[in-house]
């Protein structure tokens, strides 16, 4: 899905938490949203999502305004990973992965979803299928996580929107949460603190410096060490190796 | 349990717990429309029953016992039976929406809304001219339920019209209190010296004044409740991970609280007006539900209907015929039997943790 963002600003308390942003999605791109905390990132994520109404400016789906779609229309083609995601109830794997099926299927009870295998797929896909029958509350960190992606990719998105997908998983789980994202070649749109991680996955970046853009574009042109020093106010060295990586340094030392 | 690849259990167990639940219902509702002081046996409760329904001729059926099972007891049972549905079914959702535990159909400050309006009817006599002082009492307490019910709606209300559920349970807290000190007020300022005892009998509640009409009535209710519930069961599942994640679902959150809690408070009101404030089924069967059914409400909702039903069945039945001569109050036996229940249930969660 092709995604245009035009110019949306959305207030808060009297302050634009986000301002002026413009940015476009081509279809199965991957794109980074990067910068400080209260940047606002999250809440350009929930805007794009159509989970908040813009104060300003316009967001387009494959051209179609964003405003004219109906919720249940707009979630059978964008799924949205939360930050932390979390519930008191004793769900098993499998009925949170089964959530992803709620926008597309009939109302009336015993109602039939069409493709009930897509469940189960999508466990395949993000490798929890052994972890069916567990409760939430028994699953680590990383079975969370993924057992969300599963829930996500279950909702067969055509636009998939991740908040700091990696945020407490292991290095390993980092990694392969991020390559089961690209793999599905869906438009994704992800919040990621780690710069090297959205270097080594993200074609595209958004760099968010307090509501606003400070860059965007593609990642290799974008993400110089100029750049971080100015948003991040921390000085990072950017260099190709087998492939653009970030480093940085402690403050103090020497470049 | 089955390998992941097959079906999950679920649907097997849904028919066996329905069909249970049932079957139990059916069951205790003949035995208990057989207790009481008059013992009549089941097979008598059944031909009573069938010869009204025009199933079979009866000739064997006494006038006395038709009267009793028919007249007498069946509305209040039916009434029982409905009624413990209901409030079993506005916990079970109001713990959902709210993401709350504790949630239970009195939130709202309905049960202490309807109170004020009970004991100005009680105490002060206001009634309508022409309508028995019965349903006086009734119609006053709906009355006083709305009006706390939007009291409590109108304070929680935001800007864009959200209800966020921590806010709106803290205006719950605020009118709740409020109609309290109103009820005390009218109680003791303005009412005469036994007015108390009245009162203290209308808050405990009772199914003994429930006739034909009224358990009608509150069938009427619960069907039209049962269907719009059970159409939000997919809604009410989205719900499982907190408003943001159901509205990434699809779900318009705030169009679906109103509409839910709007609804639930209504029907909560109604039962209250009838039979008064019953507490703990609403809150404790829920939870006691939740752990043979798991959390999914398409099978909570119906499954929660049979237990809360059961459940006051059967406290009205002890209520009614254990007391000897006298009724005890229904409320306490619900309590009794609620609460340590409620305490089983922490203790689980206290050790998990």
């Amino acid at each position: 899905m092709k995604v245009e963002v035009d110019r949306i600003g959305w207030d808060a308390g009297g302050s634009a938490i986000v301002d002026d942003v413009t940015a476009t999605l081509t279809p199965g791109s991957f794109t980074a949203v990067v910068g400080p905390n209260g940047s606002g990132k999250t809440t350009l994520l929930h805007l794009v999502a159509g989970l908040r109404r813009p104060s300003r400016g316009d967001i387009r789906y494959d051209g179609k305004p964003l405003s004219d779609i109906r919720s249940r229309d707009r979630a059978r083609s964008v799924a949205l990973l939360e930050q932390q995601p979390d519930t008191s109830l004793e769900l098993a794997v499998r009925e949170v992965v089964a959530l992803g099926r709620i926008p597309h299927v009939g109302r009336w009870p015993g109602a039939r979803d069409a493709d009930e295998e897509l469940v189960p797929a999508a466990m395949q896909e993000t490798d929890v299928t052994h972890l069916a029958h567990r409760t939430w509350s028994t699953l680590s960190g990383g079975e969370r996580q993924r057992t969300q992606l599963a829930r996500a990719l279950a909702q067969q998105p055509r636009l998939l929107l991740l908040d700091e997908p990696t945020n407490h998983l292991d290095l390993h789980h980092q990694l392969s949460l991020l390559e089961t994202v690209s793999r599905q070649g869906i438009t994704t749109l992800a919040v990621l603190h780690d710069l090297d991680l959205a270097a080594a996955f993200c074609p595209q970046i958004i760099v968010m410096s307090q509501g606003r853009v400070a860059a965007a574009g593609d990642t290799e042109a974008v993400l110089t060490a100029d750049l971080i020093d100015a948003v991040f106010g921390v000085r990072a060295r950017v260099g190709r190796t087998d492939r653009l990586r970030v480093s940085w340094a402690r403050k103090g030392a020497g470049r | 349990m089955t390998s992941p690849g097959h079906r999950t259990p679920s649907a097997a167990l849904r028919l066996l717990v329905l069909a249970g639940g049932a079957a139990a219902a059916l069951a205790s509702a003949v035995i208990a429309l057989g207790t009481g002081p008059v013992h009549v046996p089941a097979d008598q409760v059944i031909e009573v029953i069938a010869r009204r329904m025009q199933l079979v001729g009866g000739t064997g059926v006494s006038p006395l016992d038709d009267e009793i099972v028919w007249q007498l007891r069946l509305p209040r049972i039916i009434a029982a039976m409905a009624v413990g549905a209901a409030l079993a079914q506005c916990g079970c959702v109001l713990q959902s929406l709210t993401r709350n535990d504790l949630a239970d159909p009195y939130l709202f400050g309905v049960s202490s809304g309807a109170a004020v309006g009970a004991v100005a009817a009680l105490i002060l006599g206001w009634t309508l001219p022409g309508v028995p002082s019965r349903y006086g009492v009734a119609g006053a307490a709906f009355v006083g339920a709305l009006v706390a019910l939007v009291l409590v709606l109108a304070l929680a209300t935001g800007r864009s019209g959200q209800l966020p559920p921590g806010r709106t349970i803290l205006a719950g807290v605020a009118v709740g209190q409020l109609c309290s000190a109103a009820t005390s007020f009218i109680v003791i300022v303005l009412g005469p010296r036994d007015g108390a005892r009245a009162v203290l009998d209308w808050t405990l509640g009772s199914f003994a004044g429930v006739r034909g009409g009224d358990a009608v009535f509150i069938v009427v209710l619960l069907v039209a409740a049962m269907i719009g519930l059970m159409l939000c069961a997919p809604t009410l599942d989205a719900f499982a991970f907190g408003e943001v994640s159901a509205r990434a679902l699809g779900i318009n959150v705030t169009t679906i609280r109103w509409i839910l809690l709007g609804g639930t408070a209504l029907v909560t009101a109604a039962t209250v007006a009838i039979v008064g404030p019953i507490g703990f089924v609403g809150l404790v069967v829920p939870h006691l539900v939740r752990l043979v059914t798991g959390p999914g409400h398409r099978i909570l909702l119906p499954a929660a209907a049979l237990c809360g039903a059961l459940l006051m069945l059967w406290s009205d039945t002890a209520a009614r015929s254990a007391g000897g001569g006298s009724e005890i109050p229904i409320g306490v036996v619900t309590a009794a039997v609620g609460t340590p229940v409620l305490i089983v249930l922490l203790r689980r969660q206290a050790a998990r943790s």
